[in-house]
């Protein structure tokens, strides 16, 4: 989606991909220039703003303590220009109602929980859980998160906020075993 | 081919390729598109990036065919470009557990992969939605579960080259 195609041609140049991560839904492709206003490229592709925390690029997870995780995680203005904001070519942005979002993993039943902000990648809580949990390289490996009470594995490239499941801003997994192929 | 003569697959294929999955897996250098589509319709050919091995390509070929997109997964497997057919055995990744078993050239002459997101495969093992309920393709899934399942496999500890 580009949402300056009538701009002119000095502003166009200046254009770049973003990745968009809405709540419960697919990531987006959106094309702005560092002029945009974060509200008016999220509006422009139809996105409710009011009472939204917005999250701009990944913050460094692994340098937070887990007290820390929900103060270092800043909701940005959304009067902010996207240059401003320091936003370049395939830079992400999430949006959510939470600000952060409580994570349960159950496994063997040992349970461990932790707050996470919606930007967090699947494949980050993943780790996070089988360190918590102790589990080794070699064993851990073939271990995914799959969401309590359905099937569904979702992939590692997907954002937590992302997951159509949260409810009150928590959310259950089970660390289970992949399917494995046999012949 | 014109825009009009284009099957709801292939408008329903270029769409998922312009979306944010595969866009943000092709910005990560894990897979792309090697040639347009309209030129290989009713396959899709991507590359796919492997861990790094000794002696074995930074990246393999897979040929998918995208014919009945979504409702039938994709299928296909390795590919080489020189011969313009399946990679050949002593070029296709091997290792052990699941990439031996989701990488067997034997099966279907390495036309398709040995798993459930493959729909040529699955439409020959009738009792794999019961075992594989997670893995298995729906027409909810898209292209990039296939990729990444291939991905995956390239970068565990189940590969060891070719």
């Amino acid at each position: 989606m580009n949402i300056h195609e009538k701009e002119p041609e000095d502003r166009i140049e200046q254009e770049f991909e973003l990745f968009v991560h809405p709540e419960g839904s697919a990531t987006k492709v959106v094309k702005a220039g560092k002029g945009t206003l974060l509200k008016e490229l999220l509006e422009a592709i139809g996105f409710q703003t009011e009472g939204v925390f917005v999250l701009v690029n990944d913050p460094p997870m692994e340098l937070y303590s887990e007290e820390e995780i929900e103060i270092q995680v800043e909701a940005v203005d959304l009067g902010t220009s996207l240059g401003e904001l320091g936003l370049k070519e395939h830079s992400h942005i999430s949006c959510h109602t939470c600000k952060v979002i409580t994570v349960a993993v159950f496994y063997n039943g040992e349970e461990v929980k932790k707050k996470f902000p919606p930007s967090a990648l699947i494949s980050f809580i993943t780790r996070w859980a089988k360190k918590r949990l102790k589990l080794d390289d070699a064993s851990a490996e073939k271990l995914v998160l799959q969401i309590a009470g359905t099937n569904e594995r979702p992939r590692p490239d997907v954002r937590l906020g992302q997951l159509g499941t949260i409810q009150g801003c928590k959310i259950v997994f089970n660390l289970v075993a992949a399917e494995l192929i046999q012949g | 081919m014109v825009t009009c003569m284009k099957t709801p697959s292939q408008r329903k294929l270029e769409a998922d390729l312009a979306d944010g999955p595969f866009k943000m897996g092709e910005a990560n250098k894990k897979w792309g598109l090697l040639e347009d589509l309209e030129k290989t319709w009713p396959y899709a050919l991507f590359w796919v990036k492997a861990g790094q091995r000794q002696y074995a390509p930074d990246c393999f070929l897979l040929n998918l065919h995208v014919e009945n997109y979504p409702s039938a997964g994709p299928s296909g497997g390795f590919w080489d470009t020189e011969s313009g057919d399946v990679l050949a055995a002593e070029k296709w990744p091997k290792g052990t557990g699941q990439v031996a078993a989701v990488f067997r050239h034997g099966w279907q002459n390495g036309k398709m992969l040995y798993h459930p997101l493959d729909g040529g495969t699955l439409s020959s093992h009738s009792d794999w939605p019961e075992k594989h309920p997670s893995d298995i393709w729906t027409s909810e899934k898209i292209v990039v579960d296939y990729l990444e399942m291939v991905f995956s496999l390239l970068h565990s500890g189940d590969y060891t080259g070719v």
